[in-house]
């Protein structure tokens, strides 16, 4: 123990009331990681593998793009992007969970069929509508990819920080007050068998001496 | 805040990056690279505006590590990384979900397929 503390009564109530507190915080904080995890996995779930699918899509995207900007040069294209206009706002909400704070979209419609694109016909041809199609599909997975990695980074790491917190109480701060109510309650024991015993000598010497004198 | 609030989304990145992404119909776009994408991006941070920004790997993995604890550290706007022509970056080992995942929990959830 490296802080020496006053074995008094006082100090002992003390410390028992601190390891209520301990246990007390150690079950919520356990509660919260519980109920952490929980929210990761049911994220998880949906945002495994996209991440990885998005480079994939993105390197199609690319070519397509490089495709249809070679067939008509660059202008044309620039021109299409120009004229498409689907997307205008997103609705973004922020769920509190567990003190984190989680983005959640509402979903949004990407894909967009040929004729509501607002590119002229003429200057444009399947190659620049592959190339929106396949940014279409981009887009729909960036979306949900901006819901749920920072979701998931954000959970992960809140749930790192309570977990360190848990074991902390758990194997440090809790063992370290059980073991200062044991020495203080230890000495105290000791404290009173000493008293008790110097009673019982001057009993006994107080009873010897009356017996002499008695005597 | 609870309630759900309308915003743009935007893009930064390379040329290719964002006529594809105004192709798919995204209308705010900054075709930047290096530092200046990063002020824009820092920028963009602060305005109410815009729900989400899309910004190339690149320079997401180039900005300070300051501006990278924030912009994971809020929730509105998100920051997406996409990867650009060039390809998908690798993130650091130690800021990769899966690296964080590992550490968090213990095990790796992407290797044997999952949980």
């Amino acid at each position: 123990m490296a802080d020496k503390i006053n074995p008094t009564r006082m100090e002992l109530i003390k410390a028992k009331a601190k390891i209520k507190l301990a246990v007390k915080g150690h079950k919520l904080l356990k509660q919260k990681r519980d109920a952490l995890v929980m929210e990761f996995f049911s994220i998880m779930e949906k945002a495994k593998d996209l991440r990885s699918e998005l480079n994939g899509t993105m390197g199609k995207a690319y070519t397509s793009l490089a495709k249809a900007q070679a067939f008509h040069g660059i202008y044309e294209v620039e021109h299409a992007a120009m004229a498409t206009r689907n997307i205008s706002a997103v609705s973004l909400e922020v769920k509190n969970v567990m003190g984190v704070k989680i983005p959640s979209l509402e979903e949004v419609k990407v894909k967009s069929s040929p004729l509501e694109r607002g590119y002229s016909f003429l200057g444009s041809s399947a190659k620049t509508d592959e190339a929106t199609n396949n940014f279409e599909i981009v887009m729909d997975m960036v979306l949900k990819l901006a819901e749920t990695e920072n979701a998931l980074k954000k959970l992960i790491k809140e749930i790192e920080k309570t977990k360190r917190r848990v074991n902390a109480l758990e194997f440090v701060v809790i063992p370290k007050i059980r073991h200062q109510t044991k020495s203080i309650s230890l000495h105290l024991d000791e404290l009173e068998r000493e008293s008790f015993f110097t009673l019982k000598m001057i009993k006994g010497k107080l009873a010897r001496k009356e017996d002499n004198e008695g005597n | 805040m609870n309630k759900g609030s309308l915003g743009e989304i935007a893009v930064i990145g390379d040329n290719s990056m964002v006529t594809g992404f105004r192709l798919a119909g995204v209308t705010k776009y900054f075709e930047l690279e290096g530092e200046d994408a990063e002020k824009k991006l820092a920028e963009l941070l602060k305005d109410a505006s815009i729900n989400i920004i899309i910004v190339s790997e690149k320079v997401l993995y180039k900005v300070s590590g300051r501006l990278r604890s924030h912009i994971e550290s809020i929730a509105k706007p998100i920051v997406v990384p996409v990867p650009d022509r060039s390809g998908a970056v690798e993130e650091e080992e130690s800021a990769s979900l899966r690296e964080l995942v590992k550490r968090a929990l213990g095990f790796d959830l992407y290797k044997g397929g999952g949980s």
